[in-house]
């Protein structure tokens, strides 16, 4: 027994990280949803022979807390690649400089209207922010189809959505600061806040009560809706606003870090993450929404069907920081 | 004489030195880095009462859930410790599990066995789950094991004579509320306020059930669209305050005794006479104890099948091996030290309680605040090859738990005298020669217990890791948690389950190597 005292700690450095691997590393800091994210960094992995390391962010902070990690490292970055599950958050880096310009020719196929000229930013499988709405809690009744039956009365205590602090929702809402002035977007999330909208931590904890019928309809992203579809909840998705100022679509976004350890890898493993069969998984797993020409999936809509909100992604990012102090009053945090 | 002192200095500096740059640094570099910024946004950000209210409620959370697991845990140990009922150790231990694995995963359990689709789940039983009293619930069932088990040990350690005495005028009932109860009451209290600590400066639970809690604010804040750490900082001031309350509080309750050696006693005669009523009370109580242990793992069982347990097996192993490893080579780091800091805690040298607080400190302070200092600390050029790698994990875990092993090593010395090491000493044994041929070789089980103790701490750990965990090195618990929010369930759960497999496999072998035969004692003769 004294022996084994000695031994079996020792058994662990065994299990230290030798650093035999012969593939070139390359490392990935993500906000995409590590369910979906994980299987196209094995494919990548498989494709371009490499060895991929990702980081992968929590629900709760969604893409913000990845984001402060590659600005609390940015003295010396660990991450290569950012692959963010929304277009906006990459601005952050970009102000801070933290991001390497890489026009990679897989991204010729992206619309440019959703990619930088320069390459900082390449944008790739969009989510849409949709409501969902469940089908037997409605009842019979007209199917709500803008963002601003969040406010209308009828729908009092009625409607979810996920904090707006965080992920997507924050996006939505500076995108509604932008769209509207800030007064008017102000006023809207007042009565939404007076309407009774629960506030939930995620997206998909908003999938989950419309799904459960503990709300009628919820503001979500798409990928979160097609999962409750799937899920034989009786759902209906609703791309809201389609005779207004149209729906925001919103890419996952690919940047290059700058100083990252390892950057010619880097360059590959974005060369993949924008190639067609990665738009081709995110759609049929995640329900994204393919952008670049050449790829289709069932069930999923192209991005030229639906009408989309005019934006300004760069001035919606500069819009998120501006409404922090405010949202996070609203926010009651 | 004088070379052994200088070999005592020499190991107490070096340990107390690998102690305060472990647990002590990360937590100065961040506030070096970002106290200008906290000091400025600390009026602003509690001047408008959001966040004290938020603490307030943090606070009556955590009072409530200590308060049940501390009732639970004192009725628990009692019959556990002070009964002769039959199964009492099994069901101890089966009892104990929860306080054993990473609180969000007993949550999570509870979620397939309450959650409106689990095992025995409706509506209603989702509401009460996914609410302030789901939350005070799960707290309490999952801790109360560290109560039950101080409690035990507390009423083992009441001097058998005293009792004996006592029971010469009075009934068992009555010597046990009027004599038994008080002189364990120092350990109970010692019990409850860890409990507050572990409710206070939890982040799995209060996130999963969706409930607003200070320490989850702190760690959103850290995530939040401004990258303000010193915000965060400032939001921690408070709970720094109160860990230093606790810390205080616990001195007190000891009454001047040293909080680190809790002296594992001898007397665990039966305090009530075993007839049919008392066995049947008792029997249920305990039975329902394991029942509570047993039912959060059920639920994972059940979601996840045998599919999800291969799914799990075959996608998350990597996580389970670098949890074991990471938190095996923190434990293996920290033992040590806390060897040569336990024998000085021990001996009630100020040493030994410089080295206790310290780490209890670290132990009871915010984790997010750990995080910001680790990457401060350790994301230098001259420092890559610690915090680009799996090794960062390891110093994260021993930060946080460095006050395990010095804490239960002091215990463990505390129950040998020191006439043996002074005998050696006299024949001119140096103070090397005195710790590695007595002190170790005496206590050699009991330290491998110490080790699998430390290493159970990191196996359940989320809260420290969960913000600088480096590239492709995410233990299980982040795993789970990153996954729970979208993965597949079946998955999700089969993962939790090896890892509970992992942890109770831990739990064994340290049941293993603390039991030993006892002979038994004659029934009690106190009248019914």
């Amino acid at each position: 027994m004294q022996k084994l005292s000695f031994i079996v700690p020792l058994v662990f450095l065994v299990g230290l990280e030798s650093g035999c691997r012969r593939r070139p590393q390359v490392v990935v800091y993500t906000s995409v949803d590590q369910v979906y994210s994980e299987p196209v960094f094995k494919y990548c992995a498989s494709r371009e022979k490499l060895d991929v390391r990702p980081v992968f962010d929590t629900e709760e902070t969604k893409s913000t807390g990845i984001t402060n990690r590659l600005i609390a490292e940015a003295a010396h970055p660990q991450a290569d690649v950012f692959w963010s599950n929304d277009p906006v958050r990459p601005f952050l880096l970009l102000r801070r400089g933290l991001v390497a310009a890489y026009r990679s020719p897989a991204a010729e196929r992206i619309p440019a209207r959703f990619r930088a000229q320069d390459g900082a930013w390449t944008g790739l499988a969009a989510r849409a922010r949709v409501l969902l709405v469940n089908t037997k809690r409605l009842a019979g009744r007209a199917l709500p189809t803008s963002i601003r039956d969040l406010a209308d009365p009828k729908w009092k205590g009625q409607a979810a959505m996920a904090n707006p602090l965080f992920g997507t929702t924050t996006v939505h809402v500076a995108a509604l600061f932008v769209a509207l002035g800030d007064q008017a977007a102000k006023d809207l999330l007042n009565r939404i806040k007076a309407n009774g909208v629960r506030l939930a931590s995620s997206n998909g904890e908003v999938r989950r009560l419309v799904e459960n019928g503990e709300v009628v309809f919820g503001l979500t992203d798409t990928d979160d809706a097609f999962e409750a579809r799937k899920s034989g909840a009786p759902v209906r998705i609703v791309f809201p606003d389609q005779q207004g100022m149209g729906t925001l679509f919103m890419p996952t976004v690919v940047v290059a870090i700058k100083g990252g350890p390892h950057p010619k890898a880097a360059r590959r493993l974005i060369d993949c993450l924008l190639s067609r069969e990665v738009e081709r998984q995110m759609a049929v797993r995640a329900a994204h929404i393919p952008l670049g020409s050449g790829v289709s999936a069932q069930g999923i809509r192209s991005a030229g069907e639906i009408k989309t909100m005019k934006v300004d992604y760069r001035a919606i990012a500069a819009k998120m920081e501006e409404i922090q102090p405010w949202l996070r009053k609203w926010a009651g945090m | 004489m004088a070379h052994s002192r200088l070999q005592a200095a020499l190991a107490t500096g070096l340990a107390l030195t690998l102690v305060i740059a472990l647990s002590a640094l990360p937590f100065l570099a961040a506030g070096l880095d970002r106290l200008p910024a906290a000091a400025g946004t600390f009026a602003e950000l509690f001047g408008q009462g959001r966040l004290w209210r938020l603490l307030g409620r943090t606070l009556l959370l955590a009072g409530a859930a200590t308060a049940l697991a501390t009732v639970l845990g004192t009725a628990l140990g009692t019959l556990f410790g002070r009964t002769s009922l039959p199964g009492r150790h099994v069901l101890l231990l089966v009892h104990t599990l929860p306080a054993i694995l990473p609180p969000f995963l007993v949550a999570l359990g509870w979620f397939h066995v309450l959650g409106r689709q689990g095992l025995l789940g409706s509506a209603a039983t989702s509401r009460w789950l996914f609410s302030p009293f789901g939350l005070v619930s799960i707290w309490a069932t999952s801790f109360a094991p560290v109560v039950t088990w101080l409690a035990l040990l507390g009423l083992r350690g009441v001097p058998r004579a005293q009792e004996e005495a006592a029971r010469t005028v009075a009934r068992p009932r009555r010597v046990f509320l009027g004599v038994s109860l008080p002189l364990a009451s120092p350990w109970i209290l010692a019990g409850a306020l860890l409990v507050f600590a572990l409710c206070l400066s939890d982040l799995g639970v209060p996130m999963f059930l969706r409930q607003r809690t200070y320490t989850a604010a702190v760690f959103t804040r850290l995530g939040g669209i401004h990258f303000a750490p010193g915000e965060a900082l400032a939001m921690t001031l408070p709970l720094f305050g109160m860990a230093l309350v606790l810390l205080a509080a616990e001195r007190l309750a000891m009454a001047g005794r040293n909080p680190a050696s809790l002296e594992l006693a001898e007397s665990s005669s039966p305090l009530f006479q075993r007839n049919a009523p008392t066995l049947a009370v008792g029997c249920l109580a305990t039975a329902l104890a394991a029942g509570l242990g047993l039912t959060p793992i059920f639920g994972l069982a059940w979601r996840a099948g045998l599919k999800g347990l291969a799914e799990a097996w075959q996608t998350g192993r990597h996580s389970l091996l670098t949890s074991l490893w990471t938190a095996g080579l923190a434990a293996s780091l920290l033992l040590p030290p806390g060897i040569v800091l336990g024998r000085e805690a021990a001996r009630d040298r100020w040493t030994g309680r410089l080295a206790d607080g310290l780490a209890l400190l670290a132990f009871l302070a915010p984790s997010a605040v750990l995080g910001v200092g680790i990457v401060t600390l350790w994301n230098r050029p001259a420092t890559q090859f610690l915090y680009a790698g799996p090794t960062v994990l390891v110093l994260g875990l021993a930060a946080r738990y460095a006050f395990v092993p010095i804490r239960t090593t002091a215990a463990l010395f505390g129950r040998s005298s020191p006439s043996l090491e002074e005998a050696a000493a006299a024949f001119g044994a140096g103070y090397f020669s005195r710790l590695g041929r007595i002190l170790v070789p005496m206590h050699a089980r009991g330290l491998v217990a110490v080790w699998l103790l430390t290493l159970l701490f990191g196996l359940r750990d989320l809260d420290t890791v969960v913000l600088f965990y480096p590239p492709g090195w995410e233990s299980a618990t982040i795993r789970i948690f990153t996954l729970e929010a979208n993965g597949p369930l079946e998955t999700v759960a089969g993962l939790a389950l090896l890892h509970t497999c992992l942890c109770m496999v831990v739990l064994a072998l340290f049941g293993l190597l603390l039991g030993r035969r006892r002979t038994q004692e004659p029934p009690s003769e106190a009248e019914p």
